[in-house]
């Protein structure tokens, strides 16, 4: 230390500023003393201290006014003040720009902040006048106190900020934050996430101001509602698996009723798996209101861990999709968790039946030899999609004295997959299609395993209310189909660009 | 949007579904909450719940809440907040419980706005509430004392957007007296109005309070009956239609011109996600009864087992009438079809086990092997459907997921074998007679065909009514 820093005691406890002086000369410092507020404020102006730590029992001149009487002196506005109290009620202190010293004190603690106050002090001395650039670590000087310094000598530039990997930026302008960048974060949201790095390295580059202004808080505020904000999003951060983990919507975790708008955005942003770190980066509303919505959503069970999901080997459908889909088959029925659902196969023969089993990857027979295969009509198997999802495949029988068992077996099928050509195969499927107006799927070529040939979508199909298409890749890809089809609207139509697809 | 700004357009919604839904909306605003729910004061006993949002466990909300354990200002309970929405005089009006703040816990602050909010919703929802009240006053037919058309199609609007909002379902019924014109040239006008008051008073008499009734057209009424899934809205139209004809003044028109009353039930989100595709479907459903079999072969006053012998028919009865509803087929049987569709339907209640279904299995023994049975070993503690197992006891006793009933001695049962299946929207039944080689059948989809079968069956051997 070049010069020895002033810190002015002012306190009429006399037996509270002994000790602390005797550890604060210990330190080096240089001790000013006055025993009520006139005569503090007369060392102030004759010998500028460096920190000031005023006692609110000080007489003549209460703490409030002490401050505002240095703040209003051009000599004396930088002097920064720590009110000391005895009394518990510390809310009352709360706009207090150094903050409060509850006594009794540590005095170790008490020097920290003497030290850290004067550390800061030095800075701003550094960053006045000159238009330099100025570099620094924030494990030294606090981006908060940085921020202030800028305030108080109204700087105008660009303070670049690296965490780690990280990098982030604020623009200011005469002293006041205009802008803040992280990844593709701007403005606020930025500027909250950036004061709670505690540590990185910083650097001022002075240079014109930004033409917009994406942030209208002065930096006091934008100070204490970040550092609020950081101060909560650690707490909540605690409780919260790590950023890095992945996340996803539970498939059976319920409909959430016309939602807070912050959490709406999440489930959007969660239409797929992603990592609290992204989720926290795709939304756009601030971090704090993000971990509160998602805190909730994982107590409520709406989201999970991703690896809780069971749908990592059920390459038909995502979790989202899922999701959909279960939220579409319980519309307007009781709620529960594992569903089963069905899908109509149109198709004659144990053929079709034992080439089917043999094609879709995960489909369980109902037994080692499925009756239907003998009477085309049954359950053939089931494809458990999810936990919560399951998919029977049920033949349904075309011949015409079966009529009857058409709308009572099939009616409550997602929708139907043709697997052959013939006359009474279609006007079972044209039954479906126009009749029960479910979607309709008419697998050709090794979709079909080659029980199809045909590579144009009968005119007879065309039209169909709840969508057709015809699918010539493989079978999976024909029941996805299917069950995308189903999972949406029944005004939404299989668009035509997959008929085009399949037809090419 | 200031707090201030916020109590006075509140004030000015009219609408009481969406003003329960508003003021939720707003006080979650005001106070950051991620989810509420609101109970209303109602004539009766208690405040009903009547909205709720976010994500909130509907299951773990009361429905009716006890005005007496309200406080009179807002305050906190465990995580949540209260707020009592008290008019200027006092009146406890509604109360809202706010929960998931997200940012982690309510400020004492906002139990100040809160109240300062109460009292301008209250006063809405009692003007809301009064306001519907006049509406309904003035939007009833004069002559028949039914809503108007108007009323109802915007009653089922609403009742459509609540019911998609809060995924519950509804039925809509229509009736039909189709001999109008044959009543009043026959009997006059005066004989018109009766038969619809008739009907108008029946149905009047056997709704609930929050079922709706208006007059679409002279001859066409329309029944919209909240939280009534397609069983619940067939039970009523049956019993609507059985009531009616037993009605004295009925009875006697009756024995001049037929009425030709004939119905249909469509449940939303199953038959149609708006009224026109409801209405669509009711109309479909009862060109359907006016096609059926049932009708055409004139089988009403016959009992059961002797409309099982008229349909089943043998080899040489004349060929069955071709009806415009949905399909009937007489003829040989494959000898397994009865065992495949009995796990067919169990696999088919297992598959939606709490939706509710009617089965009727009847044969001439009731055996632990018979394959409904066997497939419903496994059948959930809550399975809804009803099974019946009908036919001389052999070796079982009780099962948990159905009723056998054991009929000793009846020689028609031990002739044939039946199978009648209600579902959820729709019908079938199979009528069959084991022969030496070659099994005679004669099954259908046809659902007033089913329904006619169902009802005798429970007359012949005192069934509960479904």
């Amino acid at each position: 230390m070049a010069q020895a820093r002033k810190v002015l005691l002012a306190d009429p406890d006399v037996g509270a500023v002994r000790a602390l002086t005797k550890a604060l000369r210990a330190r080096g410092y240089q001790v000013q003393y006055a025993p009520d507020g006139s005569k503090a404020l007369e060392v102030s102006v004759l010998r500028h201290p460096d920190v000031i730590l005023f006692d609110e029992t000080c007489t003549l001149i209460e703490a409030r006014s002490f401050i505002q009487i240095l703040g209003s002196n051009p000599r004396t506005e930088d002097i920064p003040v720590v009110v000391t109290t005895s009394s518990r009620d510390l809310d009352r202190f709360r706009q207090l720009r150094e903050g409060v010293l509850q006594k009794p004190f540590n005095i170790d603690e008490v020097i920290g902040r003497i030290d850290h106050l004067c550390r800061r002090a030095e800075a701003a001395q550094q960053l006045r006048g000159d238009a330099k650039e100025i570099e620094g670590g924030l494990a030294q000087l606090p981006l908060a106190d940085l921020m202030q310094i800028m305030a108080m000598n109204r700087r105008t530039g660009r303070l670049t900020l690296h965490h780690g990997s990280e990098r982030g930026e604020i623009q200011i302008s005469n002293g006041r934050p205009v802008n803040a960048r992280i990844n593709d974060i701007e403005g606020e949201k930025a500027l909250f996430r950036l004061i709670g790095w505690k540590d990185g390295t910083f650097a001022f580059h002075p240079g014109p101001a930004p033409a917009r202004s994406k942030i209208e808080r002065a930096m006091e505020d934008a100070l204490l509602e970040g550092m609020r904000q950081s101060d909560e999003r650690e707490r909540l951060l605690s409780f919260l698996p790590p950023l890095s983990q992945m996340i996803a919507l539970v498939p059976d975790g319920g409909e959430v009723i016309e939602p807070h708008p912050v959490t709406k955005e999440l489930l959007r942003v969660l239409s797929q798996p992603r990592k609290i770190s992204e989720l926290m980066d795709l939304a756009d509303a601030p971090d704090l209101d993000i971990l509160g919505a998602l805190t909730t959503l994982l107590e409520k069970g709406i989201v999970q861990r991703f690896e809780a999901i069971g749908v990592q080997e059920a390459p038909l459908l995502g979790a989202a999709e899922v999701h959909a889909l279960r939220g579409k088959l319980l519309r307007g029925r009781p709620h529960r968790n594992a569903l089963v659902t069905k899908i109509i196969i149109c198709g004659t023969g144990p053929k079709a039946g034992r080439w089917f089993l043999r094609s879709l990857a995960g489909l369980a027979p109902i037994s080692s030899d499925p009756a239907c295969l003998r009477s085309s009509f049954g359950t053939l198997g089931t494809l458990t999609i999810s936990d919560v999802l399951k998919i029977d495949f049920v033949f349904a029988p075309t011949a015409e004295a079966a009529r009857p068992l058409w709308r009572p077996f099939l009616s409550s099928a997602l929708g139907a997959l043709i697997l052959e050509e013939s006359e009474p195969v279609m006007r079972l499927a044209r039954f479906c299609a126009f009749e029960l107006r479910m979607p309709v799927v008419l697998a050709s070529g090794p979709a079909s395993g080659g029980l199809n040939g045909t590579e144009v979508l009968p005119p007879s199909l065309r039209g169909a209310p709840a969508g057709v298409a015809i699918i010539n890749t493989d079978v999976a890809g024909a029941v996805r189909t299917l069950l995308v089809a189903a999972m949406n609207t029944p005004n939404q139509e299989i668009p035509e660009t997959m008929v085009s697809a399949g037809e090419a | 949007m200031t707090l201030d700004q916020r109590c006075l357009a509140i004030v000015g919604v009219t609408e009481i579904e969406s003003l329960q839904e508003r003021i939720l909306s707003e006080l979650a605003t005001i106070c950051a909450a991620q989810s509420g729910a609101l109970w209303v004061s109602g004539e009766r006993v208690g405040m009903r719940l009547r909205a709720w949002r976010g994500m909130i466990d509907r299951q773990s909300l009361p429905d009716l809440v006890d005005p007496s354990l309200v406080q009179n200002h807002a305050w906190k309970s465990g995580t949540s907040l209260l707020v009592p929405l008290m008019a200027p005089n006092g009146e406890l009006v509604a109360l809202v419980q706010l929960s998931d703040p997200i940012s982690g816990g309510f400020a004492d602050e906002l139990l100040d706005h809160s109240e300062t909010f109460g009292p301008f919703a209250a006063t809405a929802l009692k003007t809301a509430s009064r306001f519907a009240q006049l509406q309904r006053q003035g939007l009833r037919d004069r002559e028949t004392g039914a809503y108007t058309l108007s009323y109802f199609t915007d009653y089922a609007t609403k009742e459509i957007y609540k019911a998609r909002r809060y995924g519950r379902s509804f039925s809509l019924l229509t009736f039909s007296l189709d001999n109008l014109a044959a009543i009043r040239q026959r009997v006059g006008h005066q004989a018109v109005r009766q038969a619809q008051q008739i009907v108008l008073r029946v149905i009047s008499q056997i709704i609930r309070d929050s079922d709706v009734v208006a007059r679409a057209t002279e001859q066409e009424f329309h029944v919209l009956l909240p939280e009534t899934d397609y069983f619940g809205g067939l039970m009523f139209l049956r019993r609507a239609l059985s009531s009616v004809l037993e009605e004295d003044d009925a009875k006697a028109l009756e024995a001049r011109v037929p009425m030709g009353i004939t119905g249909g039930v469509a449940t939303f989100p199953r038959d149609g996600d708006d009224f026109d595709e409801l209405l669509v479907c009711c109309r479909r459903r009862m060109d359907e009864r006016r096609g059926s079999l049932h009708h055409h072969l004139r089988l009403e006053p016959l009992p059961f087992w002797d409309e099982v012998e008229l349909l089943l028919g043998n080899s040489r009865s004349p060929k069955l009438p071709d009806a415009p509803g949905e399909p009937s087929r007489r003829g040989k049987v494959a000898d397994v079809l009865f065992e495949e569709l009995q796990v067919e339907i169990g696999r088919e209640f297992l598959r939606d086990p709490m939706s509710r279904g009617l089965l009727y299995v009847g044969g001439p023994s009731v055996r632990g092997d018979l394959p409904i049975i066997r497939s419903l070993d496994h059948a959930p503690t809550d399975f809804a459907p009803r099974v019946y197992v009908l036919g001389r006891h052999a070796d079982l006793q009780e099962h948990h997921a159905m009723t056998p009933v054991f009929l000793e001695g009846d020689e028609r049962l031990a002739r044939h074998e039946f199978l009648l299946w209600m579902g959820d929207g729709s019908a079938y039944a199979l009528l069959q007679r084991r022969g030496r080689g070659a099994t005679w059948g004669f099954h259908t989809s046809d659902p007033t065909l089913v329904e006619g079968l169902v009802s005798k069956l429970q007359t012949a051997y005192d069934l509960q009514p479904y």
